[in-house]
């Protein structure tokens, strides 16, 4: 079964879970295939802003190996998804916008069965069309409850608990059927930084369990109610200080003690 | 005064200005939130359009064609409570004094039936205005509510023409109308009205003011697009006119009560919200699908609906409103002028890039009033947040 991995801005990416996910996916014989949106360097550069803000260049320099003064010992550069990719011979599209011309025509002649959402942008009706068995995406945020963007930062907001969703893609924003859902815990420490980390491995688990699940057609897909949730955006810098502020400060009601229990 | 030369040359250098960042902002962080010392240099703006008419009034604006405008009753009338406020939270009294004095100038021009007139003071007459009646009537509450009762007739007599203009159907007839034509951003009127009935007890004042919001929400549909929020027929919603009329029945919530308003509120925000999250600069108009229409953003209408949202926050406790708030306040504040030239520092432009449609080359005092009151919310609300 073929699965396309979309994802967005090698740069200044957060690879390592993407890594780990693309291979396991290829260990569990899915014929894998990377494809990344806003492969321009501007284009970088903005999603990288707009992901990262002032702190792109240092995360840049990081990743790259290069954030540590002459004469220290530097670290081993990340590696990319992309770099992993052609190393591993796995084939890599690159373009710009999904609903480009060229990106269809790639994802086209990729041929997936199943369309994998790893960060990526927000994917265009007729990208949809294309994978015979569908898309999935992980989403940080418990559906139906809390969707859109930020809705980690979000459910803390609300004191809701943390989590992450696999579910099938559809035009809406995260409206599909919900496949897998798995609480994150927090605990005494958590920052959002943390927690994020902790969400992207939960995601990589529950992606690669989906997408079994849809190669044996053992799927349970579970529609959501409309009603049952809200859309939530970027969140502001002043409430987002408040969220780690909640954190810092052990007032968050879900923090756990490391043993899973809450 | 600012002579020809001067403000071609900083018409030129502001249009080169806007369209380099018009070009970009697409590409730039969006506006990190940095409001420090932007109140104060608004209000030492709005100072200026008061002392360049002499202290008799607001001026209208600054224009980079034609200079400083007339004073202008209208929105005078509204400044009066952004003065009244920042006089309160600096403790300042020459701002209250300002404040009175721009009360006293508006009793001077109130006319003969107690409305307000259309456009600038001039020697040829003009009729009354029922928007610019209401606008007159919220400068003279707030200065009574601060203790100026001298205010209390002329605010009646302006309460009592809303009054008795208003038609059985909640709308008010053409002749009293700007533009001929019925506004849902006449809210705002009611809202006046409202607070005027909630002082006075005159009850008929408030049914009134009832019948308009009824005629209002007839006008929304579902997906929270208003008919008639526009100024003149054949244009389109902008986001002035549709902050108006949030502003209106949220207010008018908050004093009577009522679902429905906030309902209204609310729907009309879902829609609004969307579109300032997923553009860098809010555009100025949308068509009955919401679908953008402009290319300009209309500076005031964006910080308007920033106001109405921190508002809204704190009436629904919905932390999503709070959030589109100050994302949309911090759009415009971005857009302040931070200049020595004295004649626009501290002030916001009508449109985004300056040549838009919306007060084109102007800096229009309504803008820079409505950033002011946004401040003072902007600070509460984050204080409120520590």
């Amino acid at each position: 079964m073929r699965i396309s991995l979309v994802t967005r801005f090698p740069r200044v990416d957060t690879p390592a879970w993407k890594r780990k996910l693309a291979e396991a996916l290829l260990g569990d014989g899915f014929q894998l295939s990377v494809v990344y949106s806003r492969s321009t360097l501007v284009d970088q550069f903005r999603a990288g802003l707009g992901e990262f803000g002032p702190g792109l260049m240092r995360r840049y320099l990081s990743l790259s190996g290069r954030s540590e003064p002459p004469g220290q010992t530097r670290p081993a550069p990340v590696e990319t998804l992309a770099g992993w990719a052609q190393r591993r011979g796995v084939e890599v599209g690159r373009c710009g916008r999904l609903d480009d011309a060229d990106c269809l025509a790639t994802l086209r002649r990729l041929a997936p069965d199943i369309l994998v959402l790893a960060g990526s942008d927000i994917v265009p009706a007729s990208v949809l069309g294309v994978p015979s068995r569908g898309t999935i995406n992980g989403h940080y945020g418990l559906l139906p409850r809390y969707r859109g963007m930020n809705v980690t930062e979000w459910s803390i907001w609300h004191d809701d608990p943390v989590g992450v969703s696999v579910h099938m893609v559809d035009p809406g924003i995260d409206t599909g059927d919900v496949l897998l859902t798995e609480p994150v815990e927090a605990v005494v420490g958590d920052t959002l930084e943390t927690l994020r980390g902790k969400h992207q491995r939960v995601c990589g688990g529950l992606l690669l369990e989906a997408a079994r699940s849809l190669r044996a057609g053992t799927e349970r897909p579970a529609r959501q109610d409309p009603a049952a949730g809200r859309q939530f955006y970027r969140m502001h810098s002043h409430l987002r200080d408040v969220v780690e502020r909640k954190l810092a400060r052990g007032e968050y009601s879900w923090l756990g003690d490391g043993q899973g229990t809450p | 005064m600012s002579s020809f030369v001067h403000r071609t040359a900083a018409l030129a250098a502001l249009a080169t200005r806007d369209a380099l960042a018009a070009r970009s902002v697409e590409l730039l962080p969006r506006p990190s939130g940095d409001a420090r010392g932007a109140l104060e240099r608004a209000i030492a703006w709005l100072c200026r359009t008061h002392d360049v008419t002499d202290r008799r009034g607001s001026s209208k604006g600054f224009s980079l064609v034609r200079g400083w405008l007339p004073a202008y009753p209208e929105t005078t009338g509204y400044v009066i409570g952004t003065l009244i406020a920042y006089a309160e939270r600096s403790g300042q009294e020459g701002y209250a004094e300002r404040a009175r004095e721009m009360g006293d100038w508006e009793v001077e021009v109130q006319q003969g039936d107690g409305g307000v007139i259309e456009g600038t003071v001039g020697p040829e007459p003009r009729p009354s205005i029922v928007f610019n009646t209401g606008m007159v009537l919220h400068g003279w509450i707030d200065l009574i509510e601060a203790g100026e009762r001298r205010f209390e007739g002329p605010a009646r007599r302006a309460a009592r023409f809303l009054t008795d203009k208003i038609g059985g159907s909640g709308t008010w007839a053409p002749a009293v109308e700007y533009a001929g034509m019925p506004h849902t951003y006449n809210s705002r009127v009611a809202w006046a009205m409202l607070r005027w009935a909630e002082y006075s007890g005159e009850a008929d004042v408030s049914r009134a003011a009832l019948r308009h919001l009824d005629w209002v929400l007839s006008m929304q549909r579902a997906n929270g697009w208003f008919e008639s929020c526009i100024f003149r027929p054949g244009t389109l919603p902008s986001t002035h006119a549709i902050a108006y009329t949030l502003r209106g029945l949220l207010e008018s919530y908050a004093l009577v009560g009522g679902d429905h308003y906030l309902q209204a509120v609310r729907r009309t925000s879902e829609a609004l919200v969307r579109k300032l999250e997923t553009t860098a600069s809010l555009p100025a108009n949308f068509d009955a699908e919401w679908v953008v229409r402009s290319e300009h953003a209309c500076l005031t209408g964006t910080v308007q609906l920033g106001g109405v949202w921190l508002r809204l926050h704190e009436v629904d406790g919905d932390a999503r409103h709070l959030n589109a708030g100050l994302k949309a306040i911090d759009q415009v504040v971005a857009r302040q002028e931070r200049t020595r030239w004295t004649d626009i520092s501290g002030a916001i432009a009508g449109s985004f890039p300056i040549w838009g449609r919306y007060a084109p080359l102007q800096y229009p005092n309504w803008a820079t009033k409505f950033l002011a009151d946004a401040l003072m919310l902007r600070e509460e609300s984050v204080a409120r947040l520590r």
